[in-house]
């Protein structure tokens, strides 16, 4: 999705966002260093803006694409999937020739797992750190693979960050679902890549750790 | 105690947690930090002001690079960029038998190169497209990595 800077400018005035998202809609930067030939290079570019509902939603409307986040607290999938279609149809009202072309949902779990765990840790997560037993493993680990769902041609991608904290073994599990669509079933699509989620997160935790959370 | 917790992106152990290892993506939060190739083509989106019309043929090859990404190691995919004094963008892969290149004019057509170096067994190929002409982004990808 490439958005214009004419609906940019749109989206800031609607109805939509003087009802929904009315704080902090101030533009926002980037920093990027880039590190690719010798010569490193920094630049700080305005990318986009930031719409906060006050207390439990963010828009992050960038140039090349719009994120809804729901923040400090999960309120469901129904609620969130309402949410993000009432934001898709104010887009779509403001620039019905804009062509969505992929989509993805991002979730991202803390487990904090008491430091008597830390030597087997592969008792509650599928994919772990493999170290000798020499090297220190308070880590910090990040491990990361791509998966895919052939059927629904769903892209699948796990990033894992272990670390020791003070007495926990803390283990982020960041996962991400991204799909190509060509502009149509939209939201049907989300609840795709949602059970494709709920799948990899699911077989990425051992009995021991769904048992410990009642999973 | 043990705790499971399902966190939102701006949440500071997620911060601080990710920007400590990933210097280089400061304030980029909302990438799929990993995915080299996409955190690329959005690197590029932001650090370049491509006109409307290169926009246009960018976004075809991007869809090609995404469909190719599906199919072969992401790793394999890696290639070099930048936007030269003229304001074309250039992707730029070398190998043992030459230099690949693609150009995104400012006018929204799109050059492939491939250069063979003297003694490869493979010729130079010179390709021009209009932004019209671009129907099989995945084969002009396909072509940009295989030599």
């Amino acid at each position: 999705m490439l958005i214009s800077d004419g609906l940019v400018n749109k989206f800031r005035e609607s109805d939509f966002v003087k009802d929904n998202y009315p704080q902090n809609n101030e533009g926002i930067s980037v920093e990027i260093s880039i590190n690719e030939s010798l010569n490193s290079q920094k630049v700080i570019k305005k990318d986009g803006y930031l719409f906060n509902s006050g207390k439990d939603k963010l828009i992050n409307l960038k140039y090349s694409h719009i994120t809804y986040h729901s923040i400090n607290k999960y309120e469901g999938w129904e609620k969130e999937i309402s949410n993000l279609k009432l934001l898709i149809d104010a887009i779509i009202l403001l620039d019905k020739t804009i062509y969505i072309n992929k989509i993805s949902c991002r979730y991202l779990n803390i487990i904090n797992l008491l430091e008597d765990s830390k030597k087997d840790l592969e008792k509650y997560l599928v994919v772990c750190p493999k170290t000798p037993k020499l090297i220190n493993r308070k880590g910090p680990f990040l491990l990361s693979f791509t998966t895919t769902e052939a059927e629904n041609e769903i892209i699948g991608t796990v990033n894992e960050k272990f670390e020791l904290i003070n007495n926990y073994n803390r283990v982020i599990v960041d996962i991400s679902v991204e799909k190509n669509v060509d502009n149509s079933n939209i939201i049907n699509t989300f609840e795709k890549l949602r059970e494709y989620k709920n799948l990899l997160f699911e077989n990425l935790l051992r009995l021991e750790t769904k048992t410990l959370f009642n999973l | 105690m043990n705790n499971l917790e399902l966190v939102d992106i701006f949440n500071n152990e997620i911060v601080i947690g990710y920007s400590k290892d990933m210097k280089n993506l400061n304030g980029s939060i909302t990438l799929n930090l990993l995915n080299k190739l996409n955190t690329k083509f959005e690197m590029i989106l932001v650090f370049t002001n491509l006109t409307k019309e290169q926009k246009v043929s960018f976004n075809k090859i991007r869809n090609g690079f995404l469909e190719v990404q599906s199919q072969i190691d992401s790793d394999r995919l890696d290639f070099n960029w930048l936007l030269n004094e003229d304001k074309e963008l250039c992707f730029n892969k070398e190998s043992e038998n030459g230099v690949s290149s693609l150009i995104f004019n400012e006018d929204g057509t799109l050059s492939y190169w491939f250069i063979a170096f003297k003694n490869s067994i493979h010729k130079s190929i010179r390709n021009f497209y209009y932004p019209s002409d671009i129907n099989d982004s995945e084969k002009i990808v396909f072509n940009f990595l295989s030599y």
